[in-house]
């Protein structure tokens, strides 16, 4: 193995693996969505994206997409997802609806609420920007620093 | 930030990327060489594989020292392009090339390492024996292509009709009531809340008391709605005490939990249902169904499962004909 593909590497064997066996090597993460799992560790985060898909004939949910930041929220590496730009760049713009944010960043990284409907964008810095909309429509657009995340719900967000 | 981006007008050279394009392009049989090494006995590193069939892109057999044999995922024998690695997020080719982004970092640095990712331990987990939902659970399998139904989602980008872009459609609710529409046959035009079948509007009232009232109180509030809702539909909602219940001939079995807080700001509630073969799954938002919780496991019980930020849970139940 050369020494200049090694995060490439540890990609691609993780990538398309299972959520539960990714989790159960890595340990609890500091925050769990169903979606993407948020790690803190050795001053660096990590946040790995998952999707659930049919795959043959078996169901599985496989890690699809990961982003690495130091603890200044300085992006290090990133491979399989199109993080939105910087936090302030977005949230300087008004968007009305999800329309226009997915035209301007790429599709959502991940929808949240059973009943509500929250989507969300891993951002360059570090930042989760949340879109609380109905029909499309943007009802509050509002952000969170991977820390803020994990300060208030570590608690509730790891595994159990 | 030193970023970069790669297929854009200027790009800034650097050395990861420049690597990672160079991997990216390395032929198959050159990389499937390069990890039959990298997990073969032949190249000196920690993990301690030595190679005995990795030579054929089925999954490879891996014996580590101490005699175990592994399988080394199918998905990990060949190196994918970032076509394929991007297409998670259905990106055109112009995200894509935008997402191609790197910083520099040192190129020997092993950021996985550094969270603790062991090569030796993942496969020896990945042997363990996967846990899947085939075709002896027909029962989600056919209610996961109920609910995929694109028809049954709304479609936009750039305001207009596309595909794979959803922005409504069933939630977790419907698919705990086993609606995949509304109940005149049209598709949902946004999620629905508990009180909706009875065509009340109670957003404000559930997210109030979900954010502010006791366990108590959000229980007698959802069931209050729920009643309404099945009553509606001609039926009725009768709680039962354990994950245990067997639901019967006719009835539609379905846990309830809540969330006072969450990162999208607000309470939320969801639902689980319990299907004829003893299995769970759920819907989350607008997403396909799922049998796994939030940890990536089969659920046994959602009293009991990795749920996240639904701390509050609330009850089972099963909706019958009246």
């Amino acid at each position: 193995m050369t020494e200049h593909n090694v995060m490439l590497e540890n990609f691609q064997v993780l990538l398309n693996q299972e959520k539960r066996v990714v989790l159960s090597n890595l340990g609890a993460p500091a925050v769990l969505f169903h979606t993407f799992a948020i790690y803190h560790k050795n001053n660096l985060w990590m946040v790995m994206f998952f999707q659930d898909v049919w795959e043959g004939e078996e169901f599985r949910s496989l890690l699809k997409a990961v982003s690495f930041y130091d603890n200044g929220l300085n992006l290090l590496w990133s491979n399989g997802i199109r993080l939105m730009p910087e936090m302030a760049e977005v949230m300087a713009n008004e968007y009305k609806t999800v329309d226009e944010v997915a035209a301007a960043y790429g599709e959502p990284h991940a929808e949240t609420g059973g009943g509500r409907s929250v989507y969300q964008y891993v951002t360059e810095d570090g930042h989760i920007v949340f879109l609380e909309n109905i029909e499309g429509k943007i009802l509050h657009m509002f952000q969170m620093s991977l820390p803020e995340l994990a300060e208030k719900f570590e608690t509730v967000g790891t595994v159990h | 930030m030193n970023l970069k981006l790669e297929g854009m007008d200027k790009p800034v050279q650097s050395g990861l990327d420049t690597n990672q394009s160079e991997a990216e392009s390395l032929p198959m049989d050159s990389l499937k060489g390069k990890l039959e090494a990298l997990f073969s006995g032949v190249v000196s590193d920690s993990t301690g594989y030595k190679n005995i069939s990795a030579s054929e892109h089925s999954a490879s057999k891996v014996s580590l020292e101490d005699g175990t044999v592994v399988t080394v995922p199918p998905s990990a024998d060949r190196m994918k392009p970032p076509e394929e690695i991007f297409a998670a997020f259905g990106y055109n080719e112009k995200e894509t090339s935008a997402a191609l982004m790197r910083s520099e970092i040192d190129n020997s640095r092993d950021l996985f390492a550094e969270f603790g990712f062991d090569r030796k331990a993942f496969f020896s987990e990945v042997s363990a024996g996967p846990e899947f939902v085939d075709s002896d659970h027909l029962d989600f399998r056919e209610a996961f292509g109920e609910y995929a139904d694109e028809a049954l989602y709304t479609h936009s980008r750039h305001g207009e009709k596309c595909e794979g872009t959803r922005r409504a459609g069933p939630n977790c609710m419907a698919y705990a009531y086993g609606m995949p529409r509304e109940q005149d046959g049209s598709t949902y035009k946004h999620k629905p809340d508990p009180g909706h079948f009875a065509g009340i509007d109670t957003f404000h009232e559930i997210s109030d008391v979900m954010e502010h009232g006791s366990p108590a109180q959000v229980k007698e509030t959802f069931e209050k709605y729920m009643k309404m809702d099945l009553a509606a539909m001609g039926k009725e909602l009768v709680e039962v005490e354990s994950n245990a219940y067997e639901p019967k001939a006719g009835e539609r079995m379905f846990a309830l939990v809540t969330a006072p807080d969450t990162p999208g700001g607000g309470s939320d509630f969801h639902f689980y249902v319990k299907d004829k073969t003893g299995f769970w799954s759920h819907k989350p938002g607008i997403a396909n169904p799922t049998i796994y919780d939030n940890a990536g496991n089969i659920i046994e019980d959602p009293s009991k499962c990795s749920r996240g930020f639904y701390t509050n849970f609330v009850g089972f139940y099963v909706m019958k004909d009246k």
